[in-house]
């Protein structure tokens, strides 16, 4: 991707002029893509690598933009409903072409496993190309610096999705007390609100009295749950791993200790932050319209 | 016998230059030279599968997956971690002794993990199979009735499916655990136990999710970790005893960790009433009464949860056998092989006659 755009942004940053209204957000100028990124850049803060994943990943950055459009993750269904929205930024916060590498570097991967993303001629990842190209879209990924924001939106969306605004501990942390009720009904409750299928899991008690939760969204590590699992009744994270985070709630769950533990996926416990992002961005660009689109539960089960 | 010197044999008969710098293929727990009065194969040291090793009088566990919650079953942070004392503790107490193969049996030939994944999900001919064992052909069906065969062979509570279960598909590639292969232009599925969901080296979900946007029949079935790597710790243990014949040689399974739980589908059409369907979702057993259930969970993986009455647990492998497993635990596909035709395999699986085919039946989205 273009890193010479990269370097000319860190360079307007780094000569202080971040703070001034950027070229392109004045009224005589168009507003193209890449002025729309200095001035989210500029909002954020921060340093932006071009080896970081933050950045352009399809499209020109110059092409005038009619709308934005914020995602969890820039499936082709979200893209072609952000055509039928009449956006064509997309800030996605996973990447777009099916790997950490992002379409950078679509070397051909070994046939069924390896790293890197898929051949430069895969069909799927053609169409996807095509369909970008065709249609003027541009893709931003929009990651660390989103989840950096000292507000942390992605902790405050998932938890209004799931109508625990209200119920927050402490400013500073991920933790709710929600009025308490077993852990299976906390669990149906989350499934309802979030309108999910079979990417929710569970282990631990299902009978257990849940009343102090805390939020997760994305990937838990196993050191961050063994810090906190203790203190709370609920975690509902996004994902982890299977053997590593699961096997220590069930062996929790062996030693008697009434907890449950929740994932709900990690694209699904994306998406609410998402939205709050385009709720910030109508706030920060106002001469276009933000929307968020969603991606919904990608997984199912058969009844059998 | 000694475990560290059933830790021998097993180096020399697994016939692959030993790598002794792998931090998972080591002793994790107990004197190494405690002697071995029985060996207990199994997918992962849980907590309750290492209750359940011991109330079996089986001290050696051997196990695929890690002890101690991370993949490299590093301890350093876990010194005063109130679990890592209980678990310690009582394995010491009980003079139990926990290895680990994990690296060297995914090098090994066969790799027992994938022999056992292929027949869980019911693919007949993989007896040898490696960790890369190839695409198989399967009689074309829809990747929906794929999902639910897969799913009742397996005895996957938490299955996961991506793709749209009304795509015809035939070329199925199968990988162990967190190995899920890639889903690419010469497969239509993937069968795996689990994947990081996005950001990673590879992003199957959202691969299959635009293949599907673009009319392509592609899909990715994740049995969980657990339950893809569970079945071949059977085979594996068969196998310590070609050269191991004086040790009591078991099979105990870890438990799947999730919860079975059905309220979001609508089970009707497949599990008789509505009222039963809910029952039965409330009828799982808690972990004590799993544990007193000895070395329970079955021979189906997973099925910690006994449910004697429901027709899942008649499906799975009932719990009676799971009581008291013999020595050469019953193979875990009782369903026919997908290279049958689908009417034959309908002709095999009594329940699925009962089931309603017609326009009824559909998968659950």
């Amino acid at each position: 991707m273009p890193r010479a755009h990269m370097s000319r942004r860190r360079f307007a940053l780094m000569a202080g002029t971040a703070g001034v209204a950027p070229r392109g957000l004045t009224a005589e100028e168009p507003l193209t893509a890449e002025a729309i990124v200095r001035r989210i850049q500029a909002e954020l803060g921060g340093d932006w690598p071009p080896a970081g994943p933050d950045c352009f990943k399809a499209g020109d950055p110059s092409a005038v933009v009619k709308g934005i459009a914020t995602t969890a993750m820039a499936t082709l269904d979200v893209l072609r409903q952000a055509v039928k929205a009449n956006t064509n930024l997309i800030l996605t916060y996973e990447p777009t072409f099916y790997s950490r590498a992002d379409g950078r570097t679509p070397a051909a991967p070994t046939p069924g496993r390896g790293p890197g993303g898929p051949a430069a001629d895969d069909p799927v990842f053609k169409a996807k190309r095509e369909f970008i190209e065709k249609n003027g879209l541009v893709v931003f990924r929009l990651r660390d610096h989103w989840q950096a924001r000292k507000e942390n939106d992605m902790v405050t969306g998932l938890a209004a999705a799931l109508g625990w605004s209200a119920h927050r501990v402490t400013p500073d942390d991920a933790l709710y007390e929600i009025p308490p009720a077993t852990a299976e009904a906390t669990v149906a409750s989350i499934r309802a609100r979030l309108n999910l299928r079979a990417g929710l899991r569970t282990v631990g008690d299902r009978h257990a009295a849940i009343r102090r939760v805390l939020l997760f969204p994305g990937s838990m590590t196993p050191p961050t749950m063994w810090q906190r699992y203790s203190e709370v009744d609920m975690i509902v994270a996004g994902e982890v791993r299977e053997w590593e985070n699961s096997h220590y709630a069930a062996d929790l769950f062996t030693a008697g200790e009434k907890r449950a533990f929740v994932t709900i996926g990690r694209v699904v416990s994306e998406e609410p932050g998402m939205r709050v992002c385009a709720d910030w961005l109508e706030t920060v660009v106002k001469q276009v319209p933000a929307k968020w689109i969603a991606v919904g539960d990608p997984y199912w089960s058969p009844a059998a | 016998m000694t475990a560290r010197e059933v830790v021998e044999l097993i180096r020399k008969n697994q016939g692959i230059p030993w790598n002794d710098r792998s931090t998972r293929d080591t002793f994790m727990l107990g004197n190494p030279d405690t002697a071995v009065k029985g060996i207990a194969t199994t997918m992962m040291t849980t907590f309750s599968m290492l209750k359940r090793a011991n109330q079996a009088g089986l001290n050696m566990v051997i196990t695929h997956e890690d002890t101690f919650w991370n993949d490299r079953d590093d301890t350093s942070d876990l010194a005063e971690n109130p679990l890592y004392k209980l678990k310690t503790e009582y394995a010491l107490k009980n003079g139990m002794v926990v290895w680990r193969d994990h690296d060297h049996m995914h090098a090994m030939t066969p790799d027992y993990t994938v022999v056992g994944e292929l027949r869980s999900v019911g693919v007949q001919g993989g007896e040898h199979a490696t960790m890369r064992p190839g695409i198989w052909t399967i009689p074309e069906t829809t990747l929906g009735e794929l999902a639910a065969r897969v799913k009742r062979s397996s005895c996957a509570r938490a299955l996961r499916c991506v793709g749209d279960p009304k795509a015809e598909v035939s070329r199925i590639l199968v990988g162990p655990g967190y190995a899920t292969p890639r889903v690419t232009p010469e497969v239509d599925v993937v069968i795996g136990g689990e994947q990081q969901e996005a950001d990673g080296a590879f992003d199957n979900v959202e691969y299959v999710m635009d293949a599907v946007s673009l009319g392509m029949a592609k899909g990715v079935i994740m049995l969980g970790h657990v339950i893809s790597e569970q079945a071949g710790m059977e085979d594996f243990g068969n196998w310590l005893r070609t050269f191991l014949p004086g040790i009591p040689i078991r099979f105990v399974p870890a438990e799947e960790p999730y919860w079975w739980e059905a309220p979001y589908s609508s089970r009707r059409a497949f599990m008789g009433s509505s009222r039963e369907a809910r029952r039965a979702g409330r009828r799982l057993p808690s972990a004590a009464a799993a544990d007193s259930a000895a070395a329970a969970a079955a021979s189906c993986p997973g099925s910690r949860a006994a449910m004697p009455k429901s027709r899942d647990a008649a499906v799975c492998a009932s719990a009676k056998d799971a009581a008291s497993p013999s020595t050469r635990p019953a193979r875990i596909s009782t369903t026919a092989s997908f290279s049958t035709s689908p009417t034959i395999w309908l002709r095999l699986a009594p329940r699925a006659i009962r089931m309603p085919i017609s326009l009824r039946r559909r998968i659950v989205l």
